[in-house]
């Protein structure tokens, strides 16, 4: 029963105690049954068999109620109010006993016959006997069985009626005795030295006893205070008060230190004696009687006879006043307004007959006024107004005060009265039933309606009067009183909703109560379940940390998943949830409640270490690991999750090394394909495709292949933090993980590698990281997305609605408290959804998904033929180097392809992205960085490396000028497998192998030229050479000497002879010379060969070439004839590249014609030559580099065949003589025949013009143009020519005749009478004209 | 004037945040003051739904006393609290004394939102330093004419 019920006065207090010996839970069923039965009403009480001599007991029929309030633990320490407030007295004692423990009643009785006489103020008892046995005899006198068949309720009203009766007979000399004393002392504080004594004595006596009053008001406050469902019931804690737990009767001996101070008369004048001012005896016999009636109005009001009571009080305040005796005046005012309220309560009409009565004209109270009568109510807090008016007067008088207690009383009565009124939703029948019954008011109701103006009380009203009652006084009370008045407060303000006074409140009782639970750490304390204070203490704790934003809410949301937000705090202050924290820990510490102990301490490193410092941070964290051990002692289970922030902040697949990555192909046969087409080239400069490509190259994980992630870990914390093991987690194909342990240091993060093994081909997808934080349970760690933009704006938005619509803050809690009860059903699991729905939106984990495929062979290179990798060649050489492979992989390798790389491409490429260089040398550029590669490979079918075995594959390397470094690259797989199919994708992996190159120049080709023969061909064949004149023979010989010495030269090793030499001269060849000088120190043999194709076999010379000498190679050509068709073509790339205009200068149409004929025939130049060199002291072979050679102008025009060409000859007569091409000599004043020959070598005919022009030519130059009259010719000097087909000649004779000696010049040239190109020939015809 | 004996002041924002709690008492531990913040809360919020359906007056009076302390409100239009504890004096402290206190709290307050670079609707305390010695003024001329 709530002790500061309003009504508590109207109650008549019976104890029950247990006849031990009995079981707890027995005895609390016993008193709860005989609880129910604390109203009878008058006309039941067994009439009086006294008959008239009682005042309180009558055969007269009263309406009215008796209110019994059966307690099992009471307040000794009141015993001073006793003889104040009759109400505080035990009245009767009620025993209860178990037939069950006892088998001789009789015994059970006498043992109850002893507890009474501690409990010298009851003045009734009765022994209730339950469960009686059917051979247990009925016939111990005063005990009375209680059937547990039959009519118990009946049985059981009968009884009480009974012992009502018995009750009410007592109040009547109880009466007698107070109207018979002279004088009536006023209530007298114990001093605070025996009362500090008693407290001391107390202490050390026994924790129980003492632990025990104050349990009775924590625990049933709390339970008030509590919505009904969540709150466990508390098992009444009385039986320890009473009777203790273990000892049936060691319970019953330290009362008597009490009792003997309860009521009587030695007690007053104890009392008196102790009071230091002690008023003269007359005062207080002048006061006697004022006191009397309200002691005695006491009674009428615990007997239910109202209207006695009432007009007592009425005395009694008339007489009290007249006397000034403020404290007794302004207790019956108390009392007259408890009467009141009783008889509103019961309808009992006591206007008329009381108030109203002219019996209390002097007070000025506004029901006496004419106006409409107030509110029963407001004339409650009106009168206690004065009360407390009348309280503080007396603080003047020193052996009247008042005790702060009742002063204290007064208000929090008043207080809750208002509350009650406030939450029933105005006066009413249900205010009433609520204030005079107690009990928790049901929440929720009041928020609809609970408006001022309605319930006519207002939440401050409430407050002020709650707050009167808590003035610094309170803090010179004894404990447990003033733990008595915390919970008082903190009911009220949950009453009237004020959540953040009520858990002030409810702190301060929790700290108030922490001294007296703190037991001593060695009592042994095995494995007994927290008693009813304590979990009612834990739940209070619980209630506390709500309210200050740190409830078991923040526990709910698993906080290893949600990611470290700057927003951890709902709302609250951050000073003071430290403060409740700790101060929650505290009791948890004393009780000792280990899983609340870390549950406490986890809560405040999470939410709160940001705001603790450093060391702080340390000590808590260190003292987890000492709870949890001390817990695990106790045999509790502290397995507990982990607390704190995330701690996985990413985790990526580690890239394998490179020669464990495998790079995947759509199929064997388009794989294929593939490999051949990587030498082309694409025909763009960006390939936007092949970027991206490499840009995407994903992470493949090979089965039954270690594979490694990178883990990064933070600790937000300030101390270090232990991870006794972490490993990945995966889903999706099997998986091995491998586990390692880390410890992170505070605040820092790190990056670890941890690997496992995957065993199939599949999908894995990686989740996150087990991990097993110190003392904790193993935990996934998952890593979640950060909230996209958009996400943390709704987020936003909400937040600001729900501010709007109080959905945040400690407003959600009342609100969703009232919403649960209102609607128990319906609400709850949408409010679940709806807080679960944010955080999964919110928060989406990251898993990884990470493609395992199938086992995969692995390769290495065991040796090569390189000493340390590189490589020393001259520039052309050509060599072999092998390298020997190794499988050190589980599976066969069946496929097999190199590729190359070396440094020249990549320059290459470069200067020809770069520099705007001419077509031809780009061209140039092109061959050498494409077509001339470092490494060639010939590619041998059936590869098949078995693992454990070896393959030897062979390389060619060529010296490339320039080469530095290359690259061997060599991808390989296993394409075969059984049980795959064509087109499913598979991976090659590859094996790169670096070769450092050192090339060295040996040979160098320079100063090429090209020379015409046709000067000296011609005559040879003549008889006449050698009877020819002194100067044709000097010039023969001259001739001769100088082809000997050509041929020389020349060494012309294979076919030496000059005839054929001279063959070649006539048969349309050209001379080609050029240098070719060793740069190196070693002599070389050089060979050049030229090829002219079909029938002619090749020509080749072999030289040694000394070092540092030069040596001139001497080569007939075959001129090349080729079409303009042929020539005129486009210089080509080899690099299919996009088409770039030339931004180089321009020349004109006919340099453009030129550079392009130039090319051509180069490249046909150097189509027929081959230039190959050999050292015979070290076998190295190699080619010579003849691209170095260039053409100019001159040259071509030796080399080409015109397309037009011309062959002169002068017929008639055998004096003319050819001297060499061109050169005649002729015989003066005779007609000779001279015949041009055209020839057309162009693929079509041609329609072409001659024209001739002699000329006289003089040794000193001059020439002489008109010649008329030194020679005559038949025809025309300019005519066209008949059409000439391809690969045929026209022949144009002209007869002359010269009349003069000397050399005569022929100019001649034939035009292309379509398109007028003019074509020439090699060389003027020069005729001597001679005398015969 | 010269009996209020201010103990505290406390500054607490529309969601009912602390924004700033200075301790002016040599007795109380800074944290009796943010308990007492916290819990007049519950008051002003109720005396504020009152006074804003009859008058418009911002200024709250006493809100309760607790121990030896006197807890006074004040509520700007925007739902800022000022909180003042004062020692129980001995004498009647007038409301126009204790107006004019708050006054010039609010007026310190509005200095501080007149801030640019101040967020009002941030929930962090306000570490100003001129934010806090004018405070710290008002506290303590306070204090000063009651100690000698």
């Amino acid at each position: 029963m709530d002790p500061l019920l309003f009504t508590a006065p109207a109650r008549i207090r019976v104890l029950l105690v247990p006849v031990h010996p009995i079981k707890a839970p027995t005895f609390h069923r016993h008193v709860q049954l005989v609880k129910n039965f604390n109203v009878v009403r008058l006309g039941d009480v067994t009439p009086d068999m006294r008959g008239v001599q009682s005042m309180f007991s009558s055969q007269l029929f009263h309406e009215g109620q008796l209110h019994f309030n059966f307690v099992t633990s009471y307040e000794p320490e009141h015993a001073y109010l006793e003889e104040f407030q009759m109400h505080r007295r035990i009245f009767g004692v009620i025993g209860i006993m178990d037939c069950c423990e006892w088998s001789n009643l009789k015994e059970g009785y006498n043992k109850f016959s002893e507890i009474i006489k501690n409990y010298r103020t009851a003045v009734a008892h009765r022994c209730f006997a339950f469960d009686p046995s059917e051979d247990q005899p009925d016939d111990t006198k005063g005990l009375i069985m209680i059937p547990n068949v039959g009519e118990m309720n009946f049985y059981m009203s009968t009884m009480i009626s009974d012992f009502a009766n018995n009750i009410l007979t007592e109040f009547g000399n109880l009466a007698a005795d107070i109207e018979k004393r002279p004088i009536i002392y006023s209530p007298k504080m114990p001093t605070p030295n025996s009362l500090q004594l008693q407290n001391g004595t107390n202490l050390q006596s026994s924790n129980g006893r003492y632990a025990a009053p104050l349990q009775s008001y924590s625990a049933p406050d709390l339970k008030s205070s509590q919505t009904p469902p969540a709150f466990p019931l508390t098992p009444p804690v009385q039986a320890m008060t009473t009777a203790g737990v273990g000892g049936a009767t060691a319970g019953v001996a330290p009362k008597d230190t009490y009792h003997s101070r309860s009521f009587s008369s030695s007690t007053l004048v104890n009392i008196a004696t102790q009071a230091a001012n002690v008023p003269t005896d007359m005062k207080l016999r002048k006061r006697a009687p004022g006191r009397t009636q309200k002691l005695i109005a006491d009674l009428y009001l615990m007997a239910g006879r109202l209207p006695n009571a009432v007009s007592n009080y009425m005395f009694a305040i008339e007489a009290t006043k007249a006397n000034g005796d403020y404290l007794w005046h302004g207790s019956a005012l108390e009392g007259l307004c408890v009467g009141l309220l009783f008889a509103a309560y019961l309808h009992t009409d006591l206007e008329s007959s009381v108030i109203q009565s002219p019996i209390s004209p002097t007070t000025t109270d506004p029901p006496s006024s004419p106006e409409l009568p107030k509110a029963l109510w407001a004339d409650i807090t009106d009168k206690y107004v004065n009360v407390l008016t009348l309280y503080a007067k007396t603080s003047s008088s020193s052996n009247d005060q008042v005790p702060p207690l009742i002063y204290t009383e007064a208000c929090l009565k008043v207080a809750k009265l208002l509350a009650c009124i406030w939450v029933a939703g105005g006066w009413g029948d249900d205010a009433l039933k609520l204030i005079v019954h107690g009990g928790t008011p049901e929440k929720g109701l009041n928020e609809k309606w609970g408006l001022s103006s309605v319930s006519g009380v207002s939440k401050i009203e409430v407050t002020q009067w709650a707050m009167k009652g808590y003035g610094s006084y309170v803090e010179d009370m004894s404990i447990t009183e003033q733990i008595h008045i915390t919970t008082t407060l903190s009911t009220i303000f949950s009453i009237i909703n004020f959540r953040r006074k009520h858990t002030f409140f409810l702190r301060q009782t929790a700290l108030l109560i922490l001294p007296l639970i703190a037991k001593p750490r060695n009592s042994p304390q095995a494995n007994k379940p927290p008693t009813g204070s304590e979990s009612g203490l834990l739940t209070c704790l619980k209630k506390i940390t709500e309210t200050y934003g740190i409830g078991d809410d923040a526990d709910k949301t698993d906080y290893s998943v949600i990611v470290e937000d700057a927003r951890i705090l709902a709302f609250g202050w951050p000073d003071i949830q430290i403060d409740v924290l700790k101060d929650a820990l505290m009791i948890s510490e004393a009780l000792p409640d280990y899983p609340s102990m870390v549950k406490y301490t986890t809560r405040l490193l999470r939410k709160l270490f940001m705001y603790l410092h450093r060391d702080e941070q340390v000590r808590l964290s260190a003292s987890i690991p000492r709870i949890v051990s001390a817990g695990k002692k106790q045999g509790l289970d502290m397995e507990f999750k982990y607390w704190g922030l995330n701690i996985v902040k990413g985790i990526q697949v580690c890239r394998p090394t490179s020669r464990r990555i495998p790079y995947p192909h759509a199929g064997k046969k388009l794989s294929l394909k593939n490999e051949e087409k990587k030498e082309g080239v694409s025909p763009f400069i960006y390939q936007s495709f092949n970027k991206k490509k490499a840009d995407n190259a994903q992470t493949h994980l090979v089965a039954n292949e270690t594979s490694y992630f990178l883990v990064t870990l933070a600790n937000p914390f300030a101390f270090d933090m232990d991870i006794q093991s972490i490993s990945v987690s995966t889903d999706g194909v099997a998986f091995t993980p491998n586990t390692t342990s880390i410890t992170i240091s505070a605040n820092t993060s790190v990056t670890l590698r941890i690997h496992g093994i995957p065993t199939e081909p599949g999908e894995l997808i990686v989740r996150g990281c087990k991990i097993k934080v110190h003392g904790c349970l193993e935990q996934e760690f998952c890593v979640y997305l950060p909230p996209s933009d958009e996400e943390i704006k709704r987020k936003e938005k909400e937040e600001e609605y729900n501010k709007r619509i109080k959905k945040c803050g400690l407003a959600v809690l009342g609100h969703s408290n009232h919403t649960i009860i209102n609607q128990k059903d319906h609400v709850q699991p949408i409010e679940q959804e709806n807080s679960q729905s944010p955080t999964k939106k919110t928060f989406i984990p990251e898993f990884l998904k990470v493609s395992v495929i199938a086992e995969q062979p692995l390769i290495k290179i065991k040796s090569t033929s390189l000493m340390h990798g590189a490589i020393m060649l001259f520039e052309g050489e050509q060599t072999e180097m092998t390298i020997k492979l190794e499988n050190v992989g589980k599976i066969p390798v069946d496929f097999l392809s190199l590729s190359f790389n070396d440094s020249t491409i990549a320059n290459a490429h470069a200067l020809l992205n770069s520099s705007d260089m001419p077509a031809e040398e780009a061209y140039e550029m092109e061959l050498y960085a494409h077509r001339q590669s470092v490494f060639s490979w010939n590619q041998k079918d059936n590869v098949k490396i078995l693992p454990g075995s070896e393959w030897i594959v062979n390389i060619n390397v060529f010296g490339k000028r320039g080469c530095v470094n290359g690259t061997i690259q060599i991808d390989y797989g296993y394409l075969n497998r059984p049980n795959t199919s064509e087109d499913e994708p598979f991976y090659i992996r590859q094996v790169h192998y670096p070769v450092l190159l050192t090339i060295h120049q040996n040979l160098e080709t320079i100063s090429m030229d090209i020379l015409n023969f046709k000067p000296l061909s011609g005559g040879e064949n003549d008889g006449v050479v050698n009877i020819s004149s002194d100067n044709n023979n000097g010039f023969e010989c001259q001739r001769n000497k100088l082809i000997e010495d050509l041929l020389k030269v020349m060494k012309w090793n294979n076919k030496g002879k000059k005839e054929d030499f001279m063959e070649k001269m006539e048969n349309d060849y050209c001379l080609l010379t050029f240098d070719i000088r060793n740069v190196w120190h070693v002599g070389f043999d050089v060979t050049i060969e030229a090829d002219e194709g079909e029938e002619i076999d090749p020509l080749a010379i072999t030289t040694t070439i000394q070092p540092t000498s030069t040596a001139r190679i001497i080569l007939p050509i075959k001129r090349i004839s080729l079409s303009e068709k042929e020539y005129a073509q486009p210089i080509p790339s080899l690099l299919e590249k996009q088409f770039v205009v030339s931004k180089g200068p321009k020349g004109t149409i006919e340099q453009e014609r030129l550079a392009l004929a130039l090319f051509w025939y180069r490249e046909k130049l150097l189509q027929k030559i081959k230039a190959t060199w050999e050292s015979p002291l070290t076998n190295q072979k190699g080619i010579v580099d003849i691209r170095s050679l260039r053409l100019n102008k001159s040259m071509l025009n030796v080399l080409k065949i015109n397309e037009i060409s011309f062959g002169i000859d002068i017929e008639d007569g055998s004096k003319v003589t050819k001297l060499s091409c061109n050169q005649f000599k002729c015989p003066v004043n005779e007609f000779v025949k001279m015949k041009f020959v055209i020839y057309n070598n162009q693929e079509k005919p041609s329609k072409l013009c001659i024209r001739i022009q002699p000329v006289q030519s003089y040794s000193d130059g001059i020439m002489e143009w008109d010649l008329s009259k030194r020679m005559v010719w038949n025809g025309l000097l300019q005519t066209p020519l008949p059409k000439i087909e391809p690969k045929s000649s026209v022949t144009y004779t002209l007869p002359i005749c010269f009349f003069s000696r000397g050399d005569f010049k022929f100019l001649y040239h034939c035009e292309d009478v379509y398109t007028r190109t003019m074509y020439f020939d090699t060389q003027p015809l020069v005729v001597e004209v001679v005398d015969n | 004037m010269n009996n209020i004996n201010i103990q505290s002041i406390a500054i607490i924002g529309k969601q009912n945040n602390p924004l700033y709690i200075k301790n002016f008492s040599k007795s109380h531990p800074d944290l009796k003051f943010h308990y007492i913040a916290h819990t007049s809360c519950d008051v002003i919020e109720e005396r504020a739904g009152i006074a804003g359906s009859e008058t418009a007056d911002t200024y709250l009076g006493l809100l309760y006393v607790m121990e030896d302390l006197a807890v006074y409100g004040y509520i700007t239009n925007t739902k800022v609290k000022f909180v003042v504890v004062l020692l129980v004096p001995d004498t009647v402290i007038k409301n126009t004394d204790m107006k004019n206190l708050f006054k010039k709290i609010h007026n310190v307050y509005i200095n501080q939102v007149c801030n640019p670079f101040y967020n009002l609707d941030g929930k962090k305390s306000i570490i100003s330093k001129r934010f806090i010695a004018s405070i710290d003024a008002i506290g303590i001329t306070s204090d000063d004419v009651i100690s000698p």
